[in-house]
């Protein structure tokens, strides 16, 4: 009860999520924080103490792992490892779902609505 | 280059207010002391400045930590903040650590509490920390120093009070030299007490009110 949390439908932090998305090629963490700033237009971006704490979460949970290191250590990339890949999977199909659910009740009520008008 | 004098009781926020202030009126950081700031002329406002907390990171962290912020364009650099740590020699015991950074010896930690982060103004803000939860982590470990030393203060305070000579004798005796009666060393260490609380209570506000956020926002 009190353990770790291995819970199938434990969603993702929004973090997680798209350092793993930006990881599906290999990148560096700068690289990962400007793919995700494009991405969301903005809306998103890394502070650099958030993005470093991140990454070394997910390297330890075994969802991405070190990819290369150039000549010197400086540079690393990473990449998404399998099981990564089927987390991120897993939190496409929640977000589907709840997604969905919003669609259709937000829906019924404007369509209740524009009858009342 | 121009050199200027400053202290500060807490050094987040304040430091970081103080350098942007700095950066709007031209000035560029280039070395920080203990107490002396060591600033070029630049275009103003060209750099923006973020204050991070690093004295419970391990040596290896920080440095792999320092590494990723040059991979990320960002300039640091290494300020020493003199709170909340015991030393002896070269030695320096922080209780408040991470597991296997709690001795800090002269090669490693010793003068680096602090890293005053530099990037590019892009007109956008500068945070080091950007969800809620690691907000909340990063306040906590700067409150950790303060809980310590009100431990500290408030035992030596009890000591005195109760005319426990021996303890404050060789704990405090230059301080009791000074003032030679221990009405003036009641006094000293219960003003000490006082802002180290305020200090607290500011922390602990903040992270409260985090936690309320943290419920509903990520």
């Amino acid at each position: 009860m009190f353990g770790k949390q291995e819970n199938k439908q434990e969603p993702l932090t929004e973090t997680a999520y798209l350092i793993l998305l930006a990881l599906l090629k290999p990148n560096h963490g700068y690289g990962v924080m400007k793919f995700v700033e494009e991405k969301t237009k903005g809306r998103v971006i890394f502070g650099p103490g958030t993005l470093y704490g991140a990454i070394n979460n997910l390297q330890k949970k075994g969802w991405i792992r070190l990819y290369s290191v150039d000549s010197d250590e400086r540079k690393k990339e990473y990449v998404i490892t399998d099981e990564g890949l089927r987390r991120v999977n897993e939190e496409l199909k929640r977000l589907n779902e709840v997604y969905e659910i919003g669609l259709e009740i937000l829906r019924e009520r404007s369509d209740n609505y524009d009858k009342e008008i | 280059m121009i050199k200027k004098f400053k202290l500060f009781i807490s050094p987040i926020p304040a430091l970081e207010k103080w350098l942007n202030k700095m950066s709007s009126e031209g000035y560029r950081l280039v070395k920080a002391g203990k107490i002396f700031f060591y600033f070029e002329r630049c275009e103003r406002n060209k750099y923006v400045y973020a204050v991070d907390y690093v004295a419970n990171k391990s040596y290896d962290d920080l440095m792999e930590y320092e590494n990723f912020l040059e991979q990320s364009k960002i300039k640091y650099i290494e300020k020493s903040g003199n709170v909340g740590k015991f030393s002896l020699w070269n030695i320096r015991w922080r209780p408040y650590a991470d597991k296997g950074a709690k001795i800090a010896t002269s090669n490693g930690m010793i003068n680096r509490e602090f890293l005053i982060l530099e990037k590019e103004n892009d007109g956008k803000p500068f945070d080091i920390y950007t969800t809620i939860g690691d907000k909340i982590y990063a306040l906590k470990n700067m409150r950790k120093p303060t809980v310590v030393l009100m431990f500290l203060i408030g035992f030596l305070f009890l000591m005195n009070m109760f005319d426990f000579i021996p303890t404050y004798k060789w704990t405090l005796y230059e301080i009791n030299l000074l003032s030679n009666n221990s009405t003036a060393l009641l006094l000293v260490l219960g003003i000490i007490e006082t802002l180290l609380l305020i200090n607290f209570i500011r922390f602990t506000l903040a992270i409260n009110e985090l936690k309320r956020e943290s419920k509903i926002h990520e």
